[in-house]
């Protein structure tokens, strides 16, 4: 009996024993091949970021060697594909423990750099001097970068590195020494960038300019705390009126400095605000109600009116809606300003609607602020009829109007929108007032939701 | 003879009852696997159905995600706020030029690397930080980093400029 229990004992163990062994190996397997796919991937990274800053460099010589400008437009628009791919595969690298950022940027400038260029001579322009040194010294860069990487991958060894072993690093370990290179040369290469890579001003909307952009449309005298605190009760309408709570005022120091307020009405549950005011001027920048509307009761066309009166009770009588979304019970609605007539894009205010109540639970008036200023327009040089004559001959035009647009790189221009029809879609064709030239397309998409512009 | 019936029976009985057990808890089992879906109850949480020709929609299920994984329990402008950084960073020359690119960028989001991102339950208040987020709304001021003071273990982090804070975070520059 007892030799029988032993024996049944010792089976048990080993039984267990090879069942967790089995288990254990299948574990580290999956494991494995999970990590090997992974290092795939990294490698595909590494190795199409060496082959991009190669042909980069390649394809600046050629446009620098070339005499045609038809072919020229050619090589920039490859630089400006080949610059997002590179962009793209650096974004994929895990060298997250050094920083990439310059890196990333000189990558996104150099393709939209040469894509103005580009742009500039399908409009038949010349390029100037100072274009053509530019796109010398990038040329140069790309070189650099190039054999940086290169140098890397020759510190890798005849084995390779293994990039995977950086995914997984955990904080605080340290790097093995062969990694710690390979993590200094890129952040080597980045450093080098932040030295030399030069700043670049010019019409693209990754140029330099475009983030330091300073707000046009604060106007008025520095506010108090409390000040802004009437400001914002007043904006809610409950100015006078009782049952409600004022948490701890903020101060924020963004591109419009404000004082951040949450206001709490008492009693059933109507959400929370938020809402931010100027600091300069008292402007609400911009408004949120944490409430979720739960059914929709009234329709779009009132809420749409309820929006509407809610700007022209704050001063915002001139605003015209250029747009709604509806997403789940709440409408937004976007408004442009309107002088003489004419659109005004970018002094942009935009509006939400509960439609359970036709409350306004979100306002938004950075885009406004940033761009509102007194404008000088120039006088239109075509009528309507020459603008709608530049559009394409298959379009069968539906309106047209003047309006000012923003261009990516913030810089305003007065057009004719023509709205017309190609095929059944919907488009809007920017036809500059001034020059003919036309600007920008923006294709109409209808969903369940509104109109989308693309 | 007459004890084992009843005791035969007894068997039976435990048996069919174990059966039972077993049946009743893989249905369970399959049962709440089925409710989960691919990703955790997204499906079951809402009606989003993809839409032609909405070209917000694979923006709106990653941000709402992240929304979910990074800013549960924040005030709603601090989820608007933590999406809206996700979107200035597209905007940004120094960071990649989609959603799913800033997202995934190797070491970018803690939640991407600890595999939270998947399991967070994804509710309306998500959505719809998210969706106002992609149509403008910017509590953050443009920042492209936003961290939590008691637990952010980079010391580069606090070399940024700081905008503002909304609930458990900082948001900056």
């Amino acid at each position: 009996m007892v030799n029988v229990r032993r024996y049944v004992a010792l089976g048990l163990t080993l039984l267990l024993l090879v069942g967790g062994g089995w288990w254990l190996w299948q574990n580290q397997r999956r494991a494995r091949a999970t990590e090997y796919a992974l290092e795939a991937s990294y490698q595909r990274a590494f190795f199409d970021l060496m082959k991009n800053m190669e042909d980069l460099n390649t394809l600046l010589g050629k446009s620098l060697a070339s005499g045609s400008s038809g072919q020229r437009i050619m090589f920039l628009t490859s630089v400006w594909h080949e610059a997002e791919n590179a962009r793209s595969n650096l974004g994929n690298m895990p060298v997250g423990m050094v920083n990439m950022m310059r890196s990333q940027q000189y990558l996104a400038q150099l393709g939209d750099y040469c894509y103005i260029l580009a742009e500039k001579q399908a409009r038949g322009l010349e390029l100037e001097a100072e274009e053509w040194q530019q796109l010398a010294q990038l040329h140069e860069q790309t070189r650099e970068i190039y054999a940086g990487l290169r140098e890397i991958m020759s510190g890798m060894g005849e084995k390779g590195f293994q990039w995977r072993s950086f995914a997984s690093l955990q904080r605080n370990k340290k790097l093995t020494p062969q990694a710690q290179s390979i993590a200094d040369g890129f952040g080597k290469l980045d450093e080098r960038l932040r030295d030399q890579a030069p700043t670049l001003t010019y019409d693209g909307p990754f140029s330099d300019h475009v983030e330091e952009q300073e707000p046009k449309g604060l106007t008025g005298e520095r506010i108090s705390e409390a000040e802004a605190r009437e400001i914002a009760l007043d904006f809610l309408g409950l100015a006078g009126e009782a049952g409600y709570k004022i948490g701890e005022v903020g101060k924020t120091r963004g591109r419009i400095p404000a004082y951040s307020i949450t206001i709490e009405r008492e009693g059933e549950d109507r959400g929370k605000f938020a809402i931010d005011v100027s600091q300069q001027g008292g402007h609400v920048v911009w408004m949120l109600n944490s409430r979720l509307p739960r059914e929709s009761n009234i329709s779009l066309t009132e809420a749409l009116a309820r929006a509407e009166a809610f700007l022209a009770e704050r001063g915002l009588a001139k605003m015209v809606p250029t747009g709604t979304i509806r997403e789940g019970n709440r409408l937004s609605v976007s408004f442009a300003a309107q002088e003489d007539g004419i659109i005004i894009y970018p002094d942009l205010v935009k509006v939400t609607v509960a439609l359970d109540d036709g409350e306004i639970i979100a306002y938004d008036a950075l885009g406004f602020l940033m761009a509102h200023h007194q404008r000088d327009l120039p006088e239109p040089k075509l009528t309507p009829e020459e603008a709608e004559k530049k559009v394409a001959r298959q379009m069968e035009v539906q309106r047209t109007r003047l309006a000012v647009i923003p261009m990516s790189n913030l810089e305003e221009k007065l057009c004719y929108e023509v709205r017309g029809k190609v095929n059944g879609d919907s488009y809007l064709v920017y036809i500059n007032a001034v020059t003919g030239d036309e600007e920008k397309i923006l294709q109409l998409v209808e969903t369940e939701a509104g109109t989308r512009t693309m | 003879m007459d004890g084992e019936k009843p005791r035969g029976s007894n068997q039976r009985l435990r048996l069919a009852l174990a059966a039972a057990l077993v049946v009743l808890v893989l249905a369970v089992g399959v049962y709440t696997r089925l409710q989960e879906g691919p990703y955790g109850g997204w499906e079951a949480e809402t009606a989003y159905a993809p839409q032609v020709g909405e070209p917000n929609y694979d923006d709106i299920w990653l941000l709402a995600r992240m929304v979910a994984s990074e800013a549960r329990g924040e005030p709603y402008e601090g989820q608007v706020a933590v999406a809206a950084v996700i979107v200035n960073r597209v905007r940004n020359p120094r960071f990649p030029g989609t959603v799913a690119g800033v997202l995934f960028e190797p070491w970018a989001f803690e939640p991407v690397l600890n595999g939270t991102f998947w399991s967070a339950h994804v509710t309306e208040e998500h959505i719809r930080a998210a969706e106002q987020a992609l149509n403008g709304w910017d509590p953050s001021y443009g920042s492209l980093f936003f961290w939590n003071p008691g637990t952010a273990t980079s010391p580069w982090i606090w070399t940024r400029r700081i905008i503002t804070r909304i609930g458990g975070h900082v948001f900056g520059l």
